[in-house]
């Protein structure tokens, strides 16, 4: 009994290191945002002057934006593109098809640098210029894989038996997927579509390879004025970005808890 | 409501050949037993016949329409599969709708047609539930009303029952018996369960590695199988080989069994219902068997009881009331006689 008593308290400890790790840095930025000086001069002195500061700040305005709606499409289109393939590697048996599934997973165990670079040098040589479209296809090739692989563990757990039934009722295969398929995997498509908009919005090393350098994302926007000389604007605005994200988070945790089946 | 006819059809799967040649007609508003072990091509004959297997040789025809070509969705027909396969995303009146909803049925007809089909199955008052929140026997139920409620021109059954316990099978039977009559559908059924495909239909089908062994009424086949396997497979037998001679098979025994006037072959099958086991010697007369055998076990199980018996080595069965085996000792040396036309020859 003392020993399963002991073992439950370090369990605690060890939950208590990771969180404190994990959260105190957040919540220091996130205080430090609303902090006055410059220096991060304790006793706190509330203020918003950063929040201000950073809605002058067009250069970061503009990249948040641009890095907002880069995720958004990457977003779409990973998703449209991966839950598809999914299906396909589902339904049908096709010569290949085994080598197909299997290249898809490297992608994911590939250091974004060295994806970065061989893309950089790629699209270079195809003659494709350095620029907005370049980073959506990046981002896009890097979020296919986990959008499948998500959709495709979901799938799993799919009766396909269901198929069988919904077109013995002569619904055809768009009407399947519609109204049997697709209910099934929501909450795998949902999943992939946020693994794919993470992804994207954090993604900074092909950004900073693919995009132009005027013209680049919000995380290539943050590194480059880390290394210029930090100012709390960083702060505030990366608080945001976590609010925003923790919403998003929050609303999907309630999606699977209310919205899917269970 | 259609004749379905299928004629000389093939299907491999790689070097597998899961269907041979077979020719079989449905007939219109009949409810047919397909049965075999497993393996012997039954559900491929069953898919082939729904569209979900194309055969590479061979027609099947629904009514005059020729659908050996024609995808699933387009062949009107209605299935339950063994899992049932309700769609859980959707309530027990949305699974019914369904096939009304992709053929886009208005509104108020869709209403009227599934509430109809869940009294038909007697599932009005659940029309609101989930799937999950039903029992098996009304998951059933709630399957059978979503493929007949779009009046579908024949209904096939892959294996329906197995998933149910004994008790609630032996009560879907009568139901599914109850509702092919009323909707008076020709209904194509798979099953392995003898026992159902004899209480159920009103013509079987015995499939054995891809090949159609027999067919006719559940009595005609059971009292004249064609072959060893079928006389088994259906019922139980006494399988006795031996050479053809006047009137009847002489056992290497020595003892000649004697068979119904014009029925010979090599070997006769007896059913264990057929035959009578007693202690005194049965007189020995024309028109008559009997064989000295070994009493070894005794099984009861309430009304009947079944005679395990050794014969030269041979294990045979015979099954009796359970009243009429008081006089019986536990084992040891009896009789078994039974009249020559329970004698059923099968041709080698």
């Amino acid at each position: 009994m003392q020993r399963a008593a002991f073992y439950r308290g370090c369990g605690r400890v060890f939950l208590g290191l990771v969180l404190f790790f994990l959260y105190a840095p957040i919540l220091v930025m996130a205080l430090m945002s609303f902090n006055a000086s410059e220096f991060y001069v304790l006793p706190m002195e509330f203020s918003t002057k950063w929040y201000e500061a950073l809605s002058r700040n067009e250069e970061i305005l503009a990249s948040a934006w641009r890095s907002l709606w880069i995720a958004s499409v990457v977003t779409v289109i990973a998703t449209g593109l991966g839950t598809a393939a999914a299906l396909a590697f589902f339904r049908y048996s096709f010569p290949g098809k085994r080598i197909l599934q299997v290249l898809l997973f490297p992608p994911i165990a590939i250091p974004w640098l060295i994806t970065g670079t061989a893309m950089l040098i790629f699209f270079f040589s195809i003659g494709i210029d350095r620029g907005t479209p370049a980073v959506i296809l990046g981002h896009t090739a890097l979020a296919l894989p986990y959008v499948i692989v998500v959709v495709t563990a979901r799938l799993a757990t799919f009766d396909r038996t269901l198929e069988d039934a919904a077109r013995s009722l002569g619904a055809s295969s768009w009407q399947v997927t519609r109204a049997v398929t697709l209910p099934w995997i929501a909450s795998g498509v949902v999943a992939g579509a946020l693994f794919s908009f993470a992804v994207s919005f954090d993604q900074f090393v092909i950004s900073y390879f693919l995009a132009e350098p005027g013209d680049t994302t919000l995380p290539v926007i943050i590194y480059s004025a880390i290394r210029k000389g930090f100012t709390p604007e960083i702060n505030a605005v990366s608080t945001l970005i976590i609010l925003v994200s923790m919403g998003i988070m929050l609303l999907a945790a309630r999606y699977f808890r209310f919205g899917g089946e269970r | 409501m259609a004749e379905v006819c299928v004629s000389d059809l093939s299907l491999s799967f790689g070097s597998y050949r899961a269907l041979q040649e077979i020719d079989l007609t449905f007939p219109e508003g009949q409810f047919f037993g397909l049965l075999g072990p497993s393996g012997s091509g039954k559900t491929s004959l069953l898919r082939c016949i729904a569209g979900f297997l194309f055969p590479e040789r061979g027609s099947i025809s629904i009514g005059a329409e020729e659908v050996a070509r024609v995808p699933v969705e387009k062949r009107e027909i209605g299935m339950v599969f063994q899992s049932y396969a309700l769609f859980p995303n959707m309530s027990v009146a949305e699974n019914v709708a369904f096939g009304l909803r992709v053929r886009k049925t208005g509104r108020a007809e869709v209403r009227r047609r599934v509430g109809e089909a869940l009294e038909l199955v007697r599932l009005g008052h659940l029309a609101e539930r989930r799937p999950k929140q039903l029992s098996g026997g009304q998951r059933q139920r709630v399957a059978l009303a979503r493929a007949i409620v779009t009046n579908p021109r024949v209904l096939l059954l892959d294996e329906p029952l197995s998933a149910l316990d004994k008790a609630l099978r032996v009560e879907m039977q009568i139901e599914l018996k109850r509702i092919q009559r009323e909707v008076g559908i020709t209904t194509i059924f798979v099953t392995h369960d003898q026992e159902e495909a004899l209480t159920l239909s009103d013509r079987i089908g015995i499939l054995k590695e891809g090949r159609l062994v027999q067919e006719g009424t559940p009595r005609a086949v059971y009292a004249a199988p064609r072959d060893v396997f079928t006389a088994s497979f259906l019922g139980e037998a006494n399988i006795f080989e031996g050479e053809v001679e006047a009137g009847g098979l002489r056992l290497p025994s020595g003892e000649v069994l004697q068979v119904a006037s014009g029925r010979l072959g090599r070997l006769i099958a007896v059913r264990p219902e057929s035959v009578t086991i007693s202690t005194a010697e049965p007189t020995q007369a024309a028109g008559h068997n009997r064989l000295k055998v070994n009493l070894t076990q005794r099984v009861f199980s309430g009304a009947m009881a079944t005679c395990l018996l050794d014969w030269q080595g041979q294990s045979l069965k015979a099954l009796a009331r359970d009243q009429d085996l008081v006089d019986l000792p536990e084992s040891g040396e009896v009789w078994m006689s039974w009249p020559a036309e329970k004698s059923i020859a099968i041709a080698p």
